[in-house]
């Protein structure tokens, strides 16, 4: 999962469950991935940093970038 | 010719009103604040103003002569202000663009309409001048009548 | 109808007549006079009155960004500093419109409360921008900065005969700003027992009014605060946040957002998101720059003055 331009892409990404994501910001601008449902929450990201995340319940899962709360990405994880 | 004189008349309204217009303008527009310059533009401005009016309205000839002075003493204070200064104020070139060039036309203008105004009344001043006669020379009846 | 003839060449009628003429200069040029006073009076404001309340107004400092759009944020930061500090007046004080730090870390807190020592003020205010609440909803900005403000930061303060506003709108965010029932219950408590002609102003990190939203750039319940303060003849919101100079007025209100001393971020809409732009060498400082904020009484408006970094 690749952040560019302020956008996480894919905005949508399915997996299965087990699966771990990791984020990776390419913009210059820091960015978190906070899960709206308090599931996850990552430490700030700056350039090139990464975090990552495992699925372990199925489910969707939207969540923001704290800092730009207009970025917006789902995560659907399927059994 | 009473047209000419009416058409003098109101050339030199019209030049004493310009003048007194852009003096009053520049007044309003941060001349205000200049030491001595400043309420001396306000003067300027209202006088000229009054003077144009009753000039128009055919006022009595002393109001053209003061307008001709008024406009010599502004022509030699902007003289003043691009030499050696005005109550320590002084300005560069034709500033305020365009108003100091259109100024100093008019007030020359208002000098020169006022004396041609003024040669053109000379015949029939010497009437006034000397009551006693009429106009072919012939002595006038003594008022002096009880 | 008979003229007495005088030796000296006017008649009581003459007389009578010239004195007429002439009363009716005076008259004329005292009016003038007076509409020409009148109309220098009120299109020059009294500028010869000394301000009530002269204040700076520093945003967006970013302390802790490493880019090519401004590679020493540090120092532009400090020039700014400096650019108040040189200001022919001491600012009666100097108000930090948020994003003091770029990612929120101990270190960079730590030095911006350093710089801001630096200024030349008796009291320095700030609000939190959203980088400076990453991953800990601004406990560290709190520490930092929170002395004497209540909830996750607010605070209010008179100065000067001035009412100052000083909110949040960068925690709890969901598209935009958000400000939280808490804080306007606040606003709503703070200002009702102010008379209506208090100036009234407002900081906020995020615009309080929608600049462009899609990019985040608008707080979501701001109309509500907005409605506690209509009855003010005088409300000025001041923000950060957007990294370019704006102005709008809605109402009775007049919001102006600042730029940075960081580095500039594109107009609404010029890019696909509002990240950092790398100028052509030697423009970066045009786009930089602090805002003198001036309040007189008796005006309603208050004065700006934005000036670039030198």
């Amino acid at each position: 999962m690749s952040i560019t331009n302020f956008k996480f892409n894919p905005a949508t990404l399915t997996v299965p469950v087990g699966a771990t994501v990791t984020w990776t910001n390419q913009d210059e601008e820091p960015h978190t991935v906070a899960g709206k449902d308090g599931s996850f929450h990552s430490p700030g990201m700056d350039t090139h940093g990464t975090y990552s995340f495992t699925f372990t319940a199925p489910g969707s899962y939207d969540y923001v970038c704290s800092i730009h709360p207009f970025m917006t990405g789902t995560v659907v994880v399927t059994k | 010719m009473k047209i000419m004189d009416l058409a003098i008349r109101t050339a030199i309204s019209a030049t004493v009103a310009v003048s007194g217009v852009i003096h009053a303008y520049l007044y309003i527009h941060g001349y205000r604040d200049i030491p001595a310059v400043g309420p001396a533009f306000l003067v300027q401005g209202s006088v000229f103003c009054a003077l144009a009016v009753l000039i128009l309205a055919g006022g009595p000839g002393w109001l053209q002569l003061c307008a001709a002075i008024g406009a010599a003493c502004s022509l030699v204070a902007f003289a003043l202000s691009r030499t050696v200064g005005l109550f320590g104020f002084t300005e560069t070139g034709w500033e305020p663009s365009p108003y100091a060039a259109i100024t100093v036309v008019v007030e020359v203008l208002t000098l020169v309409l006022v004396v041609t105004a003024a040669v053109r009344q000379r015949p029939r001043a010497s009437k006034d001048l000397l009551p006693g006669l009429r106009p072919d020379g012939a002595a006038e009846p003594s008022a002096r009548q009880r | 109808m008979s003229a007495e003839h005088d030796p000296d060449g006017m008649t009581r009628r003459q007389l009578m007549r010239h004195s007429a003429w002439f009363g009716a200069a005076v008259v004329l040029t005292v009016a003038g006079g007076e509409v020409i006073s009148h109309v220098a009076g009120s299109a020059g404001a009294a500028q010869p009155a000394k301000p009530a309340l002269r204040f700076a107004q520093i945003s967006d400092s970013h302390i802790g960004f490493k880019g090519p759009a401004n590679t020493n944020v540090t120092d532009t930061f400090n020039h700014a500093i400096g650019q108040i500090n040189g200001l022919d007046y001491t600012p009666d004080f100097v108000i930090h419109t948020g994003d003091l730090t770029h990612l929120a870390t101990p270190d960079q807190f730590d030095q911006v409360k350093h710089m801001l020592g630096e200024l030349n003020t008796p009291h320095v205010f700030t609000v939190p921008g959203e980088h400076d609440s990453t991953d800990d909803a601004g406990q560290k900005y709190r520490q930092a900065f929170g002395a004497g403000t209540r909830g996750d930061g607010w605070y209010s303060f008179d100065i000067a005969g001035v009412h100052i506003i000083g909110l949040v709108n960068t925690l709890n965010m969901q598209k935009l700003g958000h400000l939280g029932a808490d804080q306007l219950e606040f606003v709503e408590k703070d200002v009702a027992g102010l008379s209506s002609d208090t100036p009234i102003i407002v900081f906020s990190h995020i615009p309080l009014f929608a600049m462009y939203p899609d990019w985040g750039w608008g707080t979501d319940d701001a109309t509500q605060a907005l409605s506690y303060l209509k009855r003010f003849s005088s409300v000025t919101c001041l923000n950060g946040h957007v990294h370019q100079l704006f102005s709008k007025t809605e109402g009775n209100v007049t919001f102006y957002s600042a730029t940075t001393t960081a580095y500039p971020l594109p107009a609404p809409g010029q890019g696909p998101a509002p990240k950092p732009v790398t100028l052509p060498a030697g423009k970066l400082r045009d786009a930089l720059g602090i805002r003198e904020v001036s309040y007189t009484k008796g005006q309603q408006s208050l004065a700006l003055k934005d000036q670039k970094l030198t």
